[in-house]
């Protein structure tokens, strides 16, 4: 509560500032000017709040808080001056391996268990992987905080199978940060999400992954964003930054229509080759998608639990 | 919207699949090869490579159709 409520009061002074400022952008779906663009400032703010509280009680708040805010902050800085490619994509590399030293890090893998290998260095990886995976699918108003919360509790609900409570109460400080960025965020957005929202909400679920053995179920509840992920760097050629990928959809009186010309596949380029979608269509089609793997995740728990396999 | 879930779905299917099948494997995947290297990182390093260009064929396919369909 104290998360929600503190986003909530910094968005009412961030939200405007951002607009005194002129740190806008344009809402190319709505061909409006002026939209703040940074807004995951909210989020992070609210859960700096709620990790800072329950820190007292629970260590890995102190961890979570350190890369997430280190993250989230690199966004911010993104989002207000720019940086180059290669620091998006190894500063979280760096933070996932003096993590990966700091702390004790496994990899447990459903219904499988551990190879008792070296599969925890390989955990702390989803940290950079899932923070340029939120960054890369964030194309309509409302869509990442509100997958946030899908995912975040499909985390919650396999963490409470475990007995993980701790593990319990930072997701539900995340699923208020993103609340409290949805408020803001939903369709039509008063603003923008930013680097700052994608990589601060990326870094903290995916830290909050490695920290609780919940790597592999991040994964599964966050499938959308692999895909997608996955099918632009095949398409694409490697790794590179969202600005340099020509986009595979074009917009048309505020509708999104595929282009079948570009070799760029994307999951929104999936979503609108059954017919061309406006933006709260995509937002719909992306969120239930997002709802449907979490959902399916935090029932494959409760399954492994029933037969008594490794969860 | 469907072929979204049809990507979605079948990605989920395959991961799982692959989860179990490493489960059936275990013993091997336990295998140590060398400095604390067991056989189950190499199998998880390929398999998020086969994983990788399962869902790059997979969407390929789904846009190939949709745009052959607008011809």
């Amino acid at each position: 509560m104290a998360a929600f409520g503190a986003g909530v009061l910094f968005g009412m002074w961030w939200v405007p500032y951002q607009k005194r400022r002129g740190i806008t952008s344009r809402d190319i779906y709505k061909g409006v000017d002026g939209v703040p663009r940074a807004g995951g400032l909210i989020a992070l703010v609210a859960a700096a709040v709620g990790y800072g509280i329950i820190s007292a009680s629970v260590w890995a708040a102190v961890p979570l808080l350190v890369v997430a805010l280190a993250v989230g902050l690199l966004g911010l800085v993104d989002d207000l001056r720019g940086v180059h490619e290669y620091a998006r994509v190894l500063f979280p590399v760096l933070l996932a391996f003096v993590l990966a030293r700091a702390v004790d890090v496994r990899l447990t893998i459903p219904a499988v268990g551990l190879f008792y290998g070296a599969t925890g260095w390989l955990a702390v990886l989803a940290i950079p992987v899932m923070t340029n995976a939120f960054n890369m699918l964030d194309p309509v108003n409302g869509f990442l905080p509100a997958a946030n919360v899908a995912v975040a509790a499909s985390l919650a609900a396999v963490a409470a199978v475990r007995g993980q409570v701790d593990a319990v109460y930072l997701l539900m400080i995340h699923m208020a940060a993103s609340l409290a960025l949805y408020l803001y965020n939903k369709y039509p957005a008063k603003t923008f999400n930013g680097n700052v929202g994608s990589y601060f909400l990326g870094a903290g679920l995916s830290t909050l992954a490695v920290l609780y053995d919940l790597v592999p179920y991040l994964i599964l509840a966050g499938l959308p964003f692999v895909v997608n992920g996955a099918l632009i760097i095949f398409t694409s050629g490697g790794i590179k930054a969202r600005e340099k990928i020509a986009r595979p959809t074009y917009l048309r009186d505020g509708v999104v229509y595929q282009d079948c010309s570009s070799p760029i596949i994307s999951l929104v380029r999936v979503a609108v080759s059954d017919r061309p979608m406006g933006e709260y269509d995509v937002f719909k089609t992306l969120t239930v998608a997002v709802a449907a793997s979490s959902a399916l995740t935090a029932a494959l728990a409760f399954f492994l639990r029933l037969l008594n396999m490794p969860i | 919207m469907k072929r979204v879930l049809l990507l979605l779905f079948s990605s989920y299917a395959v991961l799982t699949a692959l989860f179990v099948i490493a489960s059936a494997l275990l013993p091997i995947l336990r295998k140590k090869i060398a400095a604390g290297f067991a056989v189950g990182d190499v199998a998880i390093v390929v398999a998020v490579f086969l994983y990788g260009l399962f869902i790059y064929i997979a969407g390929l396919l789904l846009i190939r159709a949709s745009c052959k369909d607008r011809r």
